[in-house]
Protein backbone atom coordinates (compact mmCIF):
# COMPACT_ATOMS: atom_id res chain seq x y z
CA UNK A 1 0.00 0.00 0.00
CA UNK A 2 1.23 3.47 -0.88
CA UNK A 3 0.68 6.48 1.38
CA UNK A 4 -1.50 8.47 -1.09
CA UNK A 5 -4.25 5.88 -0.61
CA UNK A 6 -4.74 7.40 2.87
CA UNK A 7 -6.06 10.49 1.07
CA UNK A 8 -9.23 8.44 0.41
CA UNK A 9 -9.30 5.45 2.73
CA UNK A 10 -12.07 5.39 5.35
CA UNK A 11 -13.54 2.78 7.66
CA UNK A 12 -15.92 0.62 5.58
CA UNK A 13 -18.28 0.23 8.54
CA UNK A 14 -18.54 3.62 10.27
CA UNK A 15 -17.04 5.63 7.34
CA UNK A 16 -14.74 7.51 9.70
CA UNK A 17 -11.82 9.34 8.06
CA UNK A 18 -8.84 9.40 8.28
CA UNK A 19 -7.55 6.02 9.38
CA UNK A 20 -4.42 5.75 11.48
CA UNK A 21 -1.62 3.75 9.89
CA UNK A 22 0.94 1.68 11.82
CA UNK A 23 3.72 0.46 9.57
CA UNK A 24 5.44 -2.84 10.31
CA UNK A 25 7.42 -3.42 7.12
CA UNK A 26 8.03 -1.22 4.12
CA UNK A 27 9.98 -1.16 0.91
CA UNK A 28 11.30 1.79 -1.07
CA UNK A 29 11.10 1.63 -4.85
CA UNK A 30 14.29 2.43 -6.76
CA UNK A 31 12.35 4.12 -9.48
CA UNK A 32 12.04 7.90 -9.44
CA UNK A 33 8.66 9.43 -10.18
CA UNK A 34 7.98 12.93 -11.42
CA UNK A 35 4.97 14.06 -9.41
CA UNK A 36 3.05 17.29 -8.95
CA UNK A 37 2.98 18.84 -5.47
CA UNK A 38 0.88 18.31 -3.45
CA UNK A 39 0.26 14.80 -4.75
CA UNK A 40 -2.81 14.39 -2.54
CA UNK A 41 -5.67 16.87 -2.70
CA UNK A 42 -7.11 16.64 0.82
CA UNK A 43 -5.22 14.59 3.38
CA UNK A 44 -1.51 13.84 3.60
CA UNK A 45 -1.11 10.33 5.05
CA UNK A 46 2.61 10.74 5.46
CA UNK A 47 2.32 13.77 7.75
CA UNK A 48 -1.12 12.76 9.11
CA UNK A 49 -2.47 16.23 8.44
CA UNK A 50 -4.89 17.97 6.09
CA UNK A 51 -3.06 19.25 3.02
CA UNK A 52 -4.52 22.72 3.65
CA UNK A 53 -2.61 22.92 6.95
CA UNK A 54 0.78 22.03 5.45
CA UNK A 55 3.52 24.12 3.89
CA UNK A 56 3.36 22.70 0.35
CA UNK A 57 6.88 23.82 -0.55
CA UNK A 58 8.30 21.60 2.21
CA UNK A 59 6.48 18.42 1.19
CA UNK A 60 8.52 15.56 -0.23
CA UNK A 61 5.86 13.91 -2.36
CA UNK A 62 8.36 12.50 -4.86
CA UNK A 63 10.05 10.41 -2.17
CA UNK A 64 6.77 9.56 -0.41
CA UNK A 65 5.25 7.89 -3.50
CA UNK A 66 8.26 5.55 -3.68
CA UNK A 67 7.45 3.99 -0.32
CA UNK A 68 5.32 0.87 -0.23
CA UNK A 69 3.87 -0.42 3.05
CA UNK A 70 4.14 -4.22 2.92
CA UNK A 71 2.62 -4.98 6.29
CA UNK A 72 0.89 -2.86 8.85
CA UNK A 73 -2.37 -2.05 10.58
CA UNK A 74 -5.01 0.54 9.77
CA UNK A 75 -6.97 1.63 12.79
CA UNK A 76 -10.33 3.39 12.96
CA UNK A 77 -10.24 5.55 16.04
CA UNK A 78 -13.98 6.12 16.02
CA UNK A 79 -15.35 2.57 16.12
CA UNK A 80 -12.14 0.80 17.16
CA UNK A 81 -12.02 -1.58 14.19
CA UNK A 82 -8.65 -2.51 12.74
CA UNK A 83 -7.68 -3.67 9.25
CA UNK A 84 -4.50 -5.55 8.36
CA UNK A 85 -2.18 -4.77 5.46
CA UNK A 86 -0.89 -8.13 4.23
CA UNK A 87 1.70 -8.45 1.43
CA UNK A 88 1.07 -4.82 0.48
CA UNK A 89 -2.72 -5.16 0.29
CA UNK A 90 -5.12 -3.48 2.75
CA UNK A 91 -7.89 -5.87 3.82
CA UNK A 92 -10.84 -3.47 4.15
CA UNK A 93 -13.61 -6.05 4.40
CA UNK A 94 -16.83 -5.28 6.29
CA UNK A 95 -17.64 -7.31 9.45
CA UNK A 96 -19.80 -9.86 7.61
CA UNK A 97 -16.97 -10.94 5.35
CA UNK A 98 -14.42 -11.08 8.16
CA UNK A 99 -16.40 -13.94 9.66
CA UNK A 100 -15.60 -16.07 6.60
CA UNK A 101 -13.17 -18.84 7.70
CA UNK A 102 -10.72 -18.02 4.90
CA UNK A 103 -10.50 -14.33 5.86
CA UNK A 104 -10.49 -15.11 9.58
CA UNK A 105 -7.55 -17.49 9.27
CA UNK A 106 -5.53 -14.90 7.28
CA UNK A 107 -6.15 -12.34 10.02
CA UNK A 108 -5.18 -14.80 12.75
CA UNK A 109 -2.03 -15.74 10.87
CA UNK A 110 -1.21 -12.03 10.53
CA UNK A 111 -1.69 -11.36 14.24
CA UNK A 112 0.39 -14.37 15.22
CA UNK A 113 3.26 -13.12 13.08
CA UNK A 114 3.15 -9.38 13.80
CA UNK A 115 1.28 -8.73 17.04
CA UNK A 116 4.43 -8.35 19.10
CA UNK A 117 5.86 -5.83 16.65
CA UNK A 118 2.97 -3.41 17.13
CA UNK A 119 3.11 -0.60 19.71
CA UNK A 120 1.30 -1.54 22.92
CA UNK A 121 -1.53 0.99 22.47
CA UNK A 122 -2.38 -0.58 19.10
CA UNK A 123 -2.05 -4.10 20.51
CA UNK A 124 -4.69 -3.25 23.09
CA UNK A 125 -7.11 -2.10 20.42
CA UNK A 126 -6.99 -5.22 18.26
CA UNK A 127 -8.60 -8.44 19.31
CA UNK B 1 -15.00 -17.67 -3.17
CA UNK B 2 -15.91 -18.21 -6.80
CA UNK B 3 -13.87 -15.21 -7.99
CA UNK B 4 -10.72 -16.56 -6.32
CA UNK B 5 -11.19 -19.76 -8.31
CA UNK B 6 -11.39 -18.04 -11.68
CA UNK B 7 -8.66 -15.48 -10.92
CA UNK B 8 -5.81 -17.53 -12.28
CA UNK B 9 -7.35 -18.16 -15.69
CA UNK B 10 -9.08 -14.78 -15.99
CA UNK B 11 -7.81 -12.88 -19.04
CA UNK B 12 -9.43 -9.72 -20.30
CA UNK B 13 -8.43 -6.85 -22.53
CA UNK B 14 -9.27 -3.31 -21.41
CA UNK B 15 -12.49 -1.94 -22.85
CA UNK B 16 -12.15 1.36 -24.73
CA UNK B 17 -15.46 2.57 -23.30
CA UNK B 18 -13.84 3.22 -19.88
CA UNK B 19 -12.42 6.54 -21.08
CA UNK B 20 -15.99 7.92 -21.15
CA UNK B 21 -15.73 8.32 -17.39
CA UNK B 22 -12.93 10.88 -17.69
CA UNK B 23 -13.74 14.55 -17.72
CA UNK B 24 -11.15 17.31 -17.82
CA UNK B 25 -11.31 17.45 -14.04
CA UNK B 26 -10.71 13.79 -13.23
CA UNK B 27 -7.76 13.09 -10.94
CA UNK B 28 -9.00 10.44 -8.51
CA UNK B 29 -11.04 7.49 -9.69
CA UNK B 30 -12.09 4.13 -8.30
CA UNK B 31 -12.58 0.90 -10.23
CA UNK B 32 -15.15 -1.25 -8.42
CA UNK B 33 -14.93 -4.96 -9.16
CA UNK B 34 -11.59 -4.24 -10.80
CA UNK B 35 -10.55 -7.87 -11.24
CA UNK B 36 -6.86 -7.94 -12.18
CA UNK B 37 -7.00 -4.22 -13.04
CA UNK B 38 -6.85 -4.04 -16.83
CA UNK B 39 -9.25 -1.09 -17.09
CA UNK B 40 -7.46 0.98 -14.44
CA UNK B 41 -4.07 0.41 -16.07
CA UNK B 42 -5.56 1.51 -19.39
CA UNK B 43 -6.88 4.76 -17.85
CA UNK B 44 -3.66 5.45 -15.95
CA UNK B 45 -1.71 5.08 -19.20
CA UNK B 46 -4.01 7.50 -21.04
CA UNK B 47 -3.52 10.28 -18.51
CA UNK B 48 -0.54 10.61 -16.22
CA UNK B 49 -2.36 12.81 -13.70
CA UNK B 50 -4.81 10.04 -12.78
CA UNK B 51 -4.71 8.02 -9.57
CA UNK B 52 -7.01 5.08 -9.02
CA UNK B 53 -8.23 2.82 -6.25
CA UNK B 54 -8.83 -0.73 -7.45
CA UNK B 55 -11.44 -2.50 -5.36
CA UNK B 56 -12.36 -6.15 -5.56
CA UNK B 57 -13.71 -8.68 -3.08
CA UNK B 58 -11.46 -11.48 -4.34
CA UNK B 59 -8.03 -11.71 -2.70
CA UNK B 60 -6.63 -13.57 -5.72
CA UNK B 61 -7.85 -10.89 -8.14
CA UNK B 62 -6.39 -8.06 -6.02
CA UNK B 63 -3.15 -9.96 -5.60
CA UNK B 64 -2.93 -10.17 -9.40
CA UNK B 65 -3.82 -6.48 -9.74
CA UNK B 66 -0.88 -5.58 -7.49
CA UNK B 67 1.51 -7.98 -9.22
CA UNK B 68 0.54 -6.91 -12.74
CA UNK B 69 0.78 -3.16 -12.13
CA UNK B 70 4.01 -2.09 -13.84
CA UNK B 71 6.46 -0.09 -11.71
CA UNK B 72 5.90 3.10 -13.68
CA UNK B 73 2.20 3.08 -12.67
CA UNK B 74 2.49 1.59 -9.18
CA UNK B 75 2.63 4.97 -7.42
CA UNK B 76 -0.75 5.86 -8.94
CA UNK B 77 -2.80 2.63 -8.76
CA UNK B 78 -3.81 1.28 -5.35
CA UNK B 79 -5.35 -2.18 -5.07
CA UNK B 80 -7.61 -2.68 -2.03
CA UNK B 81 -9.59 -5.70 -0.86
CA UNK B 82 -13.13 -4.61 -0.04
CA UNK B 83 -16.80 -5.19 -0.62
CA UNK B 84 -18.43 -2.66 -2.94
CA UNK B 85 -21.60 -2.63 -0.85
CA UNK B 86 -19.52 -1.03 1.96
CA UNK B 87 -16.88 1.14 0.30
CA UNK B 88 -13.83 1.98 2.44
CA UNK B 89 -13.63 5.53 1.12
CA UNK B 90 -14.52 8.95 2.47
CA UNK B 91 -17.58 10.78 1.12
CA UNK B 92 -17.19 13.17 -1.85
CA UNK B 93 -13.66 11.92 -2.51
CA UNK B 94 -13.44 10.71 -6.13
CA UNK B 95 -14.10 12.37 -9.49
CA UNK B 96 -14.98 9.22 -11.41
CA UNK B 97 -16.17 5.69 -10.74
CA UNK B 98 -16.12 2.56 -12.88
CA UNK B 99 -18.47 -0.39 -12.45
CA UNK B 100 -17.39 -2.53 -15.39
CA UNK B 101 -19.03 -5.94 -15.65
CA UNK B 102 -19.32 -6.10 -11.89
CA UNK B 103 -22.68 -4.68 -10.77
CA UNK B 104 -24.52 -7.54 -12.54
CA UNK B 105 -22.84 -10.00 -10.14
CA UNK B 106 -24.45 -8.32 -7.12
CA UNK B 107 -27.63 -10.17 -6.12
CA UNK B 108 -30.24 -9.40 -4.74
CA UNK B 109 -31.51 -6.03 -5.96
CA UNK B 110 -31.32 -4.43 -2.50
CA UNK B 111 -27.54 -5.00 -2.55
CA UNK B 112 -27.22 -3.43 -6.00
CA UNK B 113 -29.06 -0.36 -4.75
CA UNK B 114 -26.84 -0.26 -1.69
CA UNK B 115 -23.80 -0.43 -3.98
CA UNK B 116 -25.11 2.43 -6.13
CA UNK B 117 -25.87 4.54 -3.05
CA UNK B 118 -22.31 3.94 -1.84
CA UNK B 119 -21.10 5.07 -5.27
CA UNK B 120 -23.10 8.25 -4.91
CA UNK B 121 -21.71 8.85 -1.42
CA UNK B 122 -18.03 8.60 -2.43
CA UNK B 123 -18.36 10.61 -5.66
CA UNK B 124 -17.95 14.36 -5.45
CA UNK B 125 -20.78 16.55 -6.77
CA UNK B 126 -20.66 16.53 -10.57
CA UNK B 127 -18.62 13.30 -10.56
CA UNK B 128 -19.24 10.61 -13.17
CA UNK B 129 -20.16 6.94 -12.84
CA UNK B 130 -19.86 4.52 -15.76
CA UNK B 131 -21.77 1.25 -15.42
CA UNK B 132 -21.39 -1.55 -17.97
CA UNK B 133 -23.47 -4.69 -17.55
CA UNK B 134 -24.10 -7.82 -19.58
CA UNK B 135 -27.04 -7.33 -21.94
CA UNK B 136 -30.21 -9.28 -21.20
CA UNK B 137 -31.46 -9.45 -24.79
CA UNK B 138 -29.10 -12.05 -26.25
CA UNK B 139 -30.89 -15.10 -27.61
CA UNK B 140 -28.90 -17.91 -25.90
CA UNK B 141 -29.17 -16.11 -22.55
CA UNK B 142 -32.91 -15.58 -22.84
CA UNK B 143 -33.30 -19.29 -23.66
CA UNK B 144 -31.26 -20.22 -20.57
CA UNK B 145 -33.43 -18.03 -18.38
CA UNK B 146 -36.62 -19.47 -19.86
CA UNK B 147 -35.39 -23.01 -19.21
CA UNK B 148 -34.75 -21.98 -15.62
CA UNK B 149 -38.27 -20.52 -15.14
CA UNK B 150 -39.16 -23.13 -12.56
CA UNK B 151 -36.62 -21.87 -10.02
CA UNK B 152 -38.30 -18.48 -10.20
CA UNK B 153 -41.76 -20.00 -9.78
CA UNK B 154 -40.47 -21.97 -6.79
CA UNK B 155 -38.95 -18.74 -5.42
CA UNK B 156 -35.44 -20.08 -5.46
CA UNK B 157 -34.29 -16.81 -6.99
CA UNK B 158 -35.41 -13.23 -6.44
CA UNK B 159 -35.61 -12.03 -10.02
CA UNK B 160 -36.74 -13.89 -13.12
CA UNK B 161 -33.63 -12.43 -14.77
CA UNK B 162 -31.09 -13.81 -12.29
CA UNK B 163 -29.03 -16.60 -13.78
CA UNK B 164 -26.26 -18.85 -12.48
CA UNK B 165 -23.74 -20.02 -15.06
CA UNK B 166 -20.99 -22.54 -14.42
CA UNK B 167 -17.66 -23.16 -16.08
CA UNK B 168 -15.32 -26.03 -15.22
CA UNK B 169 -13.85 -24.10 -12.28
CA UNK B 170 -16.65 -22.06 -10.74
CA UNK B 171 -20.27 -20.91 -10.86
CA UNK B 172 -21.18 -17.23 -11.05
CA UNK B 173 -24.53 -15.50 -10.68
CA UNK B 174 -25.59 -12.64 -12.96
CA UNK B 175 -28.53 -10.34 -12.95
CA UNK B 176 -29.44 -9.67 -16.59
CA UNK B 177 -30.38 -6.03 -16.85
CA UNK B 178 -32.40 -4.26 -19.50
CA UNK B 179 -31.31 -0.68 -20.23
CA UNK B 180 -34.56 0.61 -18.75
CA UNK B 181 -34.02 -1.28 -15.50
CA UNK B 182 -30.43 -0.05 -15.18
CA UNK B 183 -31.54 3.55 -15.70
CA UNK B 184 -34.27 3.10 -13.11
CA UNK B 185 -31.90 1.71 -10.48
CA UNK B 186 -29.44 4.55 -11.08
CA UNK B 187 -32.22 7.11 -10.71
CA UNK B 188 -33.50 5.41 -7.56
CA UNK B 189 -29.99 5.76 -6.11
CA UNK B 190 -30.06 9.50 -6.88
CA UNK B 191 -28.06 9.69 -10.13
CA UNK B 192 -28.95 11.48 -13.35
CA UNK B 193 -28.24 9.39 -16.46
CA UNK B 194 -26.53 11.47 -19.16
CA UNK B 195 -25.83 8.78 -21.74
CA UNK B 196 -26.91 5.18 -22.32
CA UNK B 197 -26.60 2.53 -24.99
CA UNK B 198 -25.20 -0.76 -26.23
CA UNK B 199 -21.50 -1.54 -26.02
CA UNK B 200 -19.78 -4.39 -27.84
CA UNK B 201 -16.07 -4.62 -26.96
CA UNK B 202 -13.44 -5.44 -29.55
CA UNK B 203 -13.60 -5.24 -33.31
CA UNK B 204 -14.64 -8.81 -33.98
CA UNK B 205 -18.16 -9.80 -33.02
CA UNK B 206 -18.07 -12.73 -30.61
CA UNK B 207 -21.07 -14.58 -29.17
CA UNK B 208 -22.61 -13.18 -25.98
CA UNK B 209 -20.47 -10.06 -25.87
CA UNK B 210 -23.23 -7.48 -25.96
CA UNK B 211 -23.37 -5.09 -23.02
CA UNK B 212 -25.46 -2.14 -21.93
CA UNK B 213 -23.89 0.97 -20.49
CA UNK B 214 -25.01 4.06 -18.64
CA UNK B 215 -23.00 7.15 -17.85
CA UNK B 216 -24.47 8.89 -14.82
CA UNK B 217 -23.69 12.07 -12.92
CA UNK B 218 -24.01 12.92 -9.24
CA UNK B 219 -26.05 16.10 -9.19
Amino acid sequence: MRYPLLNLLACPMCKNFPLRLYVIEKKVSEKDYAVAKPFCDYYCGKHEKLVSSLDISKLECESCVKEEVLSGVLLCEKCGRWYPIINGIPFMYPDSRRLHPKVKSREEEFLKKYRDLLPSDVREKIK
Amino acid sequence: MEYDLIAESYRRRPWEIVSKVLSGETTWFADLGSGPGQHSRHLATLNEALRGVLIDVSAEMIHRALKETPENLSHRLYPVLADMRELPMRSDSVDSLLLIASLHHVVPRADRLRTLRECRRVLRGGGLLLVVVWARWQKPLVLEVLKDSLSYVLRRKESFWDITRCSRVACRTYHLYSVKELVKELETAGFRVVEKGVYVPGEVRKPLNKNYYCLAIKT
